[in-house]
Parts: structure tokens; C-alpha cells; sequence
């Protein structure tokens, strides 16, 4: 039988598998990624401090939500426009492409990262966390602070408006393959 | 049946969200429904390609070695190794991901529906008129008329947001300024070029990503002569040949470089030499050798909002090698965190030093507040592993040239 894991080994690892989607995640509620490397680093500091038991089961959860409560407290701190303050959203009305995020330039790629840019925040948020980090209706409800319905709801509405917009970029401007590896 | 495609709980299903009752009854419920089945099944493709696309996304990020990114200030925790390689590791991934995504696409000639289709299908016929017809879009948009020092004059960018660049640039001016100064007397104005002395030099720039022809290089930081102003270096590099390449003459034709200036944060940029390019247009056709490297440095006026826009994002067409003769594209953007100058990758402070000094010996409007001692200092420290020498090559020039009060 081997032998388990050294502690450092441990965290080690969670910070291999973790740290560049919790960075890509961060940026995307701060909107700067310097910023978003602290709060990562202050993310796995708070992880070494001793809240491992809370860890065992469901690390992505754990560490999903500790970054993303630093990543908002950032956002107030500086008074920075996050996407995920509940003020701006409600204006937004939730289903309206941001401002200046419509596909104005015909020449604009088409890429589906950019088509996924162009939707309300809540959604890019959720397809991150779902397409990105794999999690599960549930871990994203926890995550978000959202109900298992709701989280369906937003990802159900994201995909449906990805579909139309990728197939309306796909046609109207420069068909592409994309890259799978 | 029909069913309520606008129910979630059918894309709930499609990813493997619903519990097993639930997951039952749909199942039932869509065996008679074709609709409902392609949903499904477009939801799963939709998902498939998600995943995939956001997974390319961290492995760009990961793979992008650290070129934009300064090195941040030394924290306390940093001192424990551990944090030291987690630091490090962040910052290349942070490097990569300013870049935002850098996906190529290929396009079938055919397939695209402006000019650029006429012109791949020029291409598809024969070489020779491949010459003639993919002298790309002699777009108007950079051919910014020289100044009456001859120099490019900085471009508002509400009028002229993009500027094109080919890859021809020639190296003979370094070597006509080292002439001159060797031999005790200053330059001739003309014979000064800006990017002739910048792209003289070789840099240490990344590799191509396995599937591309092509790196892109991106970094802005405070501009040394002008403290209102910052600096972006705009970078490529092709792809080295391998064994596998053998008896291949090319990387890329007609590579050309798109940089496109965002209005949001950038109020108006002026084009480090190039001179020749942006009176006549870029040059169409050049063929692009392998690890043939090209540098571009701009100097912009930023917005002064706090734009999270990025500054530029930069586009790179080419025509891979004759073999398949493809259209391709590769993207990249750059944001600017507001990095000093000293923070800077050394690559961009060697080619500012260089465009400094060349600014300095043709007395240019536009050398603002830099001398040659600062021109010594910033290429001092910025003398990287210069494994061929020739930067401490130029170090000594610039010592030279101080003794010659020009």
C-alpha cells in the first residue's frame, strides 16, 4: 500500500491543479490580473493557515469560494466595478450584453472565448466554473451563493444565446475550426 | 411528443446534471421527440467544445513564458521557497493570460467572404500569382505621412486605430551608425533607423506553441524618455527549423502584423521607424525565415482612464508553407498594469535603448528627456545573457559615442 501523501505534497498539488483556474477565475471577477494573483496567493495562504479539514471532500468548492469572497472584497475595497455586485447586475437586467462587449467589428474573431465575453456576467461566471473547472450544479450553487435551480437556469439561458451568437459569428464572419487537442 | 426545449432541466439532463428519476422521465419522455434528441445532443456538442476551448485557455496560460509581466516587488512570504515557485509559476501564467487567448484559426481560401477570399484564391492557382495577389490590403489606415523630421508623427487613435506592419526590415543602418562612429564622426541623419537598429539585434523571445508558425510577444511598460507616455513592444517570432523541417525554405509568406490600438485607452501612438512601411504601405510577399525574429516598438499616449480594455491586440496573417498553403491567423492582446520601465522584460529595455540612441543621433523631436548616459544605463542593465556579445557591442558604442559630443 503506499505511503499518503506528505501534508506539503498535499498542498503542493492542490496548488498545481488549482492555481491557474482560480487565476483565470479571479481575473475574470477583478478584471486585473495582478490583483487577481494576490488573491490567489492569499487564497492558498489562508489554506496552509489550517482550514484543511474543510478540504478533504471538496477542495475545488473550498477554494473556489475562498477566492471568490477575497476577490469581491478587493472589488469593495477599491471600489472597483465587479460584474458580480448585486447593484450593477440588477441594472443590467441580467440578459443584456455588456456595453462595450457586442460584437461590433466585423473583422472580430470569432472565437468562442470571445463570443462567451460577450454574455451577461453571471452566465460567463457559471460556464467558467462548469466548463472550465468541471464542478457540478451543486459545488456552483454553494459557490455563488445561488439555488441548484437557479445555477440550471443561467446555464441553460448561457448556452442557449452561446449557440445563437456562435452560429450567427460562424456565418457572418470568418468561419473558423476550432482547435481541439 | 413535443417538449418545452426552453426547459433547463432538458440541459440539466444533456450534462449529466439530473438525478436518476428525473433522468428516467426524460429519457421516456424524448424517445418519440427528434427535437428534442438534436437538442440534446447540440447542448452535449456545445459543452464538448466549451471544455475544450477553456481547457486550450490554461494551457496557453501555462505553457506562455513569462514575457509581459515585470517581476513584482519582493514580499515577506515569498522568502519561503515554496511561495518562490508558486510566485513564479503564477506570473508566467499571468504573463500568458494578458495575452488573453491566443488561438490560431485556419481558414479554407474559399471560405472567407471579403477581400482576403479573392486573395486565397488568387493563391490557390499558382506561385506566381501568388506573388502578384497576396500583396495584402495596402490599407491606409498606418500610411501616416512622415513629419518634417521624416519621422512617423504620433497618430490619433479615434482616426487611425490600426497599424499594419510586413516583416521586411533590413539591418544595414546599425552597421552604417557603428561605421561612422568608429570612425569619429556622427551618423548621417538619414542613415538612422530606428527599427533597423532595434531588429539588428537578436532577442530572447518564446517559441511558437507546437500547432503555430509564430509567437507573439507582447509588453508595455512606463516609457524612459516621455513619463507620461508608456511603451509597447510588439514582438514575433517564427518558428525554428527542426529536423523534421529539412529541405523546407520557409516558415510563412507575406506575414503581416495587424496591431490594432483600442480608443479606449489609447489616445494616440507613434511608430518607432518603419518609415519606409508607412510611406509606401507594408510590403506584401517577403518570405519569412524560420526563427526569424521581428520587433516593433510604439510609443502611446495612454487614455488615463482606467480602462480595463486591453492597449493592443495584435493580429498576424500569413500563408503557412507551400505544403498546404493555408490562410492563418494568430491573435494576442496586451494590457497595460501600469509597469515602470525598470520592471520591464529586458528584451523591450535593450530595443528602448537602441530606439533612444537612434532618436538622440538624428536629434529627433521626439527623443524627449533620454541622454546617452541614460541610453548606457538602461542597456547596461538590460544586457541580459548576450550570449552573442554584440550587446556589450553596443554598450561600447554608446561610450564611444559620448566622447564624441554629437
Amino acid at each position: 500500500m503506499q505511503r499518503a501523501p506528505e501534508e506539503t505534497d498535499d498542498f503542493t498539488e492542490l496548488v498545481r491543479r488549482f492555481e491557474l483556474p482560480l487565476l483565470q477565475y479571479a481575473s475574470r471577477i477583478i478584471g486585473d490580473r495582478e490583483r487577481a494573483r494576490d488573491v490567489v496567493q492569499e487564497t492558498f495562504v489562508e489554506l496552509q493557515r489550517g482550514q484543511r479539514e474543510q478540504l478533504d471532500h471538496a477542495p475545488a468548492k473550498w477554494l473556489f469560494t475562498v477566492c471568490r469572497n477575497r476577490a469581491l472584497n478587493v472589488c469593495r475595497k477599491e471600489r472597483r466595478m465587479t460584474f458580480l455586485d448585486d447593484e450593477i447586475l440588477q441594472k443590467r437586467a441580467g440578459e443584456e450584453p455588456m456595453p462595450n462587449e457586442t460584437l461590433e467589428h466585423k473583422e472580430a474573431k470569432v472565437f468562442l472565448l470571445r463570443i462567451i465575453a460577450t454574455l451577461p456576467p453571471r452566465q460567463q461566471e457559471i460556464l467558467q466554473l462548469k466548463f472550465q473547472n468541471d464542478l457540478s450544479y451543486q459545488e456552483i450553487a454553494e459557490i455563488t451563493k445561488l439555488s441548484v435551480s437557479n445555477v440550471g437556469v443561467i446555464l441553460h439561458n448561457a448556452l442557449k444565446t452561446l449557440r445563437q451568437r456562435y452560429a450567427e459569428a460562424s456565418r457572418d464572419f470568418i468561419p473558423f475550426t476550432p482547435r481541439i487537442s | 411528443m413535443s417538449m418545452n426545449l426552453d426547459d433547463p432541466n432538458l440541459t440539466a439532463y444533456a450534462l449529466g446534471e439530473l438525478p436518476e428519476a428525473e433522468r428516467k422521465a426524460i429519457e421516456t419522455a424524448m424517445a418519440d421527440s427528434p427535437e428534442t434528441q438534436a437538442f440534446v445532443r447540440q447542448t452535449q456538442e456545445t459543452a464538448q467544445l466549451l471544455r475544450s476551448e477553456f481547457q486550450n485557455d490554461l494551457r496557453d496560460a501555462a505553457r506562455k513564458p513569462l514575457n509581459i509581466m515585470p517581476l513584482p516587488m519582493p514580499r515577506s512570504f515569498w522568502s519561503d521557497a515554496r511561495w518562490l515557485s508558486i510566485g513564479v509559476a503564477a506570473l508566467l501564467a499571468i504573463a500568458a493570460i494578458i495575452g488573453a487567448v491566443i488561438l490560431s484559426t485556419r481558414v479554407e481560401p474559399d471560405s472567407r467572404p471579403d477581400k482576403l477570399a479573392k486573395l486565397s484564391r488568387g493563391n490557390a492557382d499558382s506561385d506566381v500569382q501568388m506573388e502578384v495577389e497576396e500583396v495584402p490590403e495596402t490599407s491606409q489606415e498606418n500610411v501616416g505621412v512622415a513629419d518634417a523630421s521624416g519621422e512617423n508623427p504620433f497618430l490619433p487613435t479615434a482616426t487611425n486605430p490600426v497599424s499594419r506592419l510586413s516583416f521586411h526590415v533590413g539591418r544595414e543602418s546599425y552597421e552604417s551608425v557603428r561605421r561612422s562612429i568608429s570612425n569619429g564622426t556622427k551618423p548621417p541623419r538619414e542613415s538612422v533607423r530606428l527599427e533597423q537598429l532595434i531588429n539588428y539585434f537578436s532577442y530572447d523571445y518564446s517559441a511558437p506553441l507546437p500547432d503555430d508558425s509564430f509567437s507573439i510577444n507582447l509588453a508595455a511598460a512606463g516609457c524612459p524618455w516621455q513619463s507620461e507616455h508608456r511603451i509597447v513592444r510588439v514582438a514575433v517570432k517564427a518558428r525554428e527549423m527542426t529536423a523534421g523541417d529539412q529541405g523546407r525554405t520557409e516558415i510563412a509568406r507575406g506575414a503581416q502584423l495587424m496591431v490594432n490600438f483600442s480608443p479606449a485607452s489609447v489616445t494616440s501612438y507613434r511608430l518607432l521607424g518603419f518609415e519606409d512601411q508607412t510611406s509606401a504601405g507594408p510590403r506584401g510577399g517577403d518570405t519569412v525565415g524560420a526563427g526569424q525574429t521581428l520587433t516593433v516598438l510604439y510609443e502611446v499616449v495612454p487614455a488615463g482612464t482606467e480602462s480595463q480594455v486591453p492597449l493592443v491586440s495584435v493580429s498576424l496573417s500569413y500563408y503557412s508553407p507551400a505544403a498546404d498553403r493555408k490562410f492563418v491567423m494568430q491573435d494576442s492582446a496586451v494590457e497595460d498594469y501600469g509597469a515602470d520601465f525598470e520592471r520591464a522584460p529586458v528584451d523591450l529595455r535593450f530595443a528602448a535603448a537602441l530606439a533612444e540612441f537612434g532618436m538622440i543621433l538624428r536629434d529627433s523631436p521626439h527623443k524627449g528627456n533620454g541622454t546617452l548616459a541614460a541610453v548606457l544605463d538602461w542597456s547596461n542593465e538590460s544586457k541580459g545573457r548576450d550570449t552573442a556579445g554584440d550587446r556589450a557591442g553596443f554598450i561600447e558604442l554608446v561610450r564611444k559615442a559620448q566622447t564624441l559630443a554629437l
